[in-house]
């Protein structure tokens, strides 16, 4: 339709008439203004000295440049694998000595535990049951278990590229599903709670960061398993009676997810290391005393059972 | 045929020697080789019609690969990113694709 209205080769007609030289005319003008200043005659007729090596040079230069932007292209990949891999060490070096460090520091706890029972004299059930509240001391006994799943991923994957997740499939369960589980036991009467056999103590708390739900700064991931030890059929029945429970049970019909408890008779949580809490004192003296050295938290249980 | 041989030795030089691209022009490599591609379906299409001349050849050669990254830079500095790229990848494509049309009705006659 341009070619109907243009006149001649009008200065308005500059704009579009470049676009349909380039569709019409892919080849570079130079070659025939090159053939037309020659005089129409054979271009080799033309030829210089210089136009075999050069065009030995300018031929080199595109296989060179071929090649080196290939092996550019598939030399990067592996320098960033690389960069992830050492990452990775460094994270699960950190994590050894993360986790040798807290097995030391279990096992001089025990160690001043022993010489501390050594010195006390006599009935020492006070401190016992303190020291199993606050969660410095493995305990066993009967209590219930819940498995909390996300659903399973859908069955044709979404082709997508990798690190990206499609909107459906992020985690449906997230750390106040979690945390409200905890807190029911809590209320129901438990004793000791541990999710995914993390000992929760009256510091603990249960968050959301990324995709993943972090225990007292420890990222945990579905499979979700929430024990609590106490009265187990006390606890069966708060529990089954609760909110959160009728919620869960609505989540798993609706979005498919796992929910399941059930009642058991030998769980047994591991201990952690407590750490000393901070008491808000009169400015003079230092922190206030801690709760393994005989010092006595007014509230250690109660503190947990608030909404965290 | 010493274009084919001439590409053949640079292949084979850039294999042996496997030289390092600076960091700094790295981005311009991409941009540079659709450049080249378009130099090399130009110089094989007028060979083809007969009317192939070196030096045209060779400038237009050198000239692209500057010109596109130049294009590159300046994208980059104006903050468009790569929207320039995308319009050098445009308009050489089209080139390419003319090219490799007229060699295609060159060799089969179709």
């Amino acid at each position: 339709m341009a070619g109907t209205m243009r006149p001649a080769a009008g200065p308005a007609n500059r704009s579009t008439a470049m676009l349909d030289d380039l569709l019409a005319n892919p080849l570079d003008p130079g070659y025939r203004l090159a053939v037309r200043s020659a005089g129409g005659s054979q271009p080799s007729r033309a030829r210089r000295w210089w136009d075999g090596p050069l065009l030995w040079l300018a031929c080199i230069a595109v296989g060179l440049l071929l090649v080196v932007a290939y092996q550019q292209q598939h030399r990067s990949a592996p320098a960033r694998e690389t960069a992830r891999k050492d990452l990775i060490v460094r994270v699960e070096r950190l994590q050894a000595a993360g986790n040798s460090l807290d097995a030391r520091a279990k096992a001089l706890a025990g160690e001043v535990a022993g010489l501390r029972n050594a010195q006390l004299p006599g009935n020492d059930d006070e401190l016992k049951r303190m020291e199993l509240e606050s969660g410095s001391l493995p305990v066993t006994g009967p209590g219930v278990q819940i498995s909390l799943d996300e659903p399973p991923p859908a069955t044709s994957p979404a082709a997508g590229r990798p690190g990206t997740t499609p909107q459906d499939q992020v985690a449906v369960l997230h750390d106040r599903d979690i945390r409200a589980v905890v807190n029911q036991l809590w209320a129901a009467g438990a004793e000791a709670v541990a999710v995914n056999h993390l000992r929760l103590t009256a510091t603990s708390f249960i968050r959301f960061a990324g995709e993943s739900v972090l225990v007292d700064f420890q990222p945990i991931s579905a499979p979700y398993t929430i024990e609590a030890i106490g009265d187990r059929d006390g606890l069966l029945v708060a529990f089954a009676d609760s909110g959160i429970a009728r919620q869960l049970k609505t989540m798993a019909a609706v979005e498919g997810i796992t929910f399941r408890f059930a009642g058991k008779s030998g769980l047994r949580l591991q201990s952690v290391t407590v750490t000393e809490p901070h008491y808000a004192g009169l400015g003079t003296a230092g922190p206030g005393p801690a709760p393994g050295s005989g010092g006595r938290p007014s509230s250690s249980p109660s503190a947990t059972e608030s909404p965290r | 045929m010493i274009a084919a041989i001439a590409l053949v030795i640079g292949v084979v030089l850039g294999i042996v020697f496997r030289p390092t691209v600076p960091l700094w022009l790295e981005p311009y490599l991409p941009i540079a080789v659709v450049a080249a591609l378009d130099a090399v379906f130009g110089g094989v299409r007028a060979r083809l019609d007969g009317i192939f001349v070196a030096k045209v050849f060779v400038v237009s050669f050198v000239s692209n690969v500057l010109v596109a990254a130049l294009i590159v830079f300046m994208g980059d500095k104006l903050g468009v990113g790569g929207q320039l790229s995308t319009a050098v990848v445009v308009v050489l494509g089209i080139r390419i694709f003319g090219n490799a049309a007229a060699i295609r009705r060159h060799l089969f006659r179709a």
